[in-house]
């Protein structure tokens, strides 16, 4: 009697322990797959939302292009003509009907040609031409000399390896981050000297823009517009963004994925 | 899940109601097998209800719209054939498939819509957890369960009994951890 009793508590007991299993195994297994489909929509929504934030990206620098071709055009086209003609007329001025001295009509003559030259320069800068004519090398090579020009930087740009030309667009972009980081040398840095290196290899380019000037705290919460809009440019490049900043200077590393099959 | 603490109130009603009835005997034994039916019917509808709450509107919950009736009828076909006696199995054995079958449908759902919730703080998850592990630990005992009555020893169909008194206590544990994830969830 007692046999049987401890019998039937061995298969209860048994019976228990097999249903709690089953049924453990059961909501694991309906946790489990609910939580790896929760992944996969989490992650297509992160894929989704970088699209679109990619997408967006690309339409802000495509309209701020449009928006650079247009002063450009209007810098050449109107502004130019314009000056160049009152440089024509100062030209022209018969000394004898002048009240004014001929010095001060000479002097303003040449500060016009100043200017034209000067706004001529600001139009090649803002426009995209010299990069999908000439590429990148010579874009760089540009506005290097421009920056010379004004005496107040020594200016060091070195391209090694290979330099290869890819998609225009994407030079473009990679032209308008060196742009923006020697602005934010000329508003910020207090420096003298600056280096550039374009160096290619075969599967990407790797900008170093250094300067010696007086560096700065990062706040990665609040970060400068130009730092920030850097940051977008080469995210939309799929490359690697670093910048390191001390009582000697600041050093900005950019690596660029090169897509071969897009080299034209 | 406002509403539900409401069949955990009445579950602990029908407890005590039942251990009065078995162990004093002081009620009645007709009204004891009509409360007994009702509470099945109670039982069944009050838990498809709250499943068919939770789905939504979809073609998921129209089969419970549909399947619920059906089951309803069947059961309570079974309980009239039964007349005064106590509710045959059959009616448990109908009423846990058909919550089986509802519990199944929201498992469904749960894989067919945007898996946005955590179902680990999902009380509604932990409700229907519970339901179907217990309706599942119970089809089979509920099933042969009259059979046991009347031709096995009192003690393998106490022993069996037991087993569905354990899952019911189970369901409830699940209840509560439900009750414990709407706590939190209303705090935040």
């Amino acid at each position: 009697m007692l046999n049987q009793s401890v019998q039937s508590i061995i298969i209860f007991t048994i019976c228990v322990i097999l249903l709690m299993i089953v049924f453990c195994t059961f909501i694991v297994t309906i946790i489990y797959r609910y939580q790896q489909k929760q992944n996969t929509y989490f992650k297509e929504i992160t894929e989704l939302k970088v699209n679109h934030e990619n997408a967006l990206l690309k339409a802000q620098l495509e309209m701020q292009e449009f928006t650079f071709q247009n002063i450009s055009r209007e810098i050449h086209d109107n502004i130019g003509q314009k000056l160049a003609l009152v440089k024509l007329y100062l030209n022209t001025v018969p000394s004898s009907k002048m009240n004014t001295p001929i010095m001060q009509v000479t002097d303003s003559a040449i500060i016009i040609s100043e200017v034209i030259n000067d706004l001529s320069d600001i139009a090649r800068s803002m426009s995209s031409e010299i990069i999908l004519n000439n590429g990148l090398v010579k874009g760089v090579e540009f506005e290097v000399a421009q920056l010379r020009k004004s005496g107040i930087y020594e200016i060091d740009l070195a391209i090694n390896g290979n330099p290869v030309f890819f998609d225009s667009k994407k030079e473009l972009i990679v032209f308008r981050i060196i742009q923006e980081s020697l602005h934010n040398i000329m508003k910020h840095a207090e420096a003298s000297n600056i280096h550039i290196c374009l160096h290619y290899n075969a599967t990407q380019l790797c900008l170093t823009i250094k300067d010696n000037g007086k560096g700065f705290v990062r706040d990665v919460k609040n970060e400068g517009s130009g730092l920030i809009n850097i940051r977008r440019r080469t995210s939309l490049l799929e490359g690697d963004f670093s910048i390191s900043s001390d009582k000697e200077g600041t050093r900005l590393n950019i690596t660029i994925p090169i897509n071969q099959n897009e080299n034209a | 899940m406002d509403k539900f603490y409401w069949y955990s109130v009445i579950a602990g009603a029908t407890v005590i109601f039942g251990f009065l009835y078995g162990y004093f005997n002081i009620i009645n034994k007709l009204l004891y097998r009509f409360i007994d039916s009702s509470l099945l019917l109670f039982h069944f509808s009050f838990l498809s209800l709250f499943i068919y709450k939770v789905l939504p509107n979809g073609n998921i919950s129209k089969y419970i719209k549909i399947l619920f009736p059906l089951f309803l009828l069947v059961i309570l076909s079974c309980l009239y054939s039964s007349g005064l006696s106590r509710p045959p199995s059959s009616a448990f054995a109908f009423t846990n498939f058909g919550l089986v079958l509802f519990c199944c449908f929201y498992y469904l759902q749960l894989f067919e819509e945007m898996p946005t919730i955590n179902l680990l703080k999902e009380p509604s998850f932990w409700i229907i957890s519970g339901i179907f592990f217990c309706m599942c630990a119970t089809i089979p005992i509920s099933s042969i369960g009259d059979y046991l009555h009347k031709n096995t020893s009192r003690q393998l169909y106490l022993l069996v009994g037991g087993i569905g008194s354990f899952a019911y206590g189970v369901m409830h544990l699940f209840f509560i951890k439900a009750y414990l994830c709407s706590i939190n969830q209303s705090k935040v």
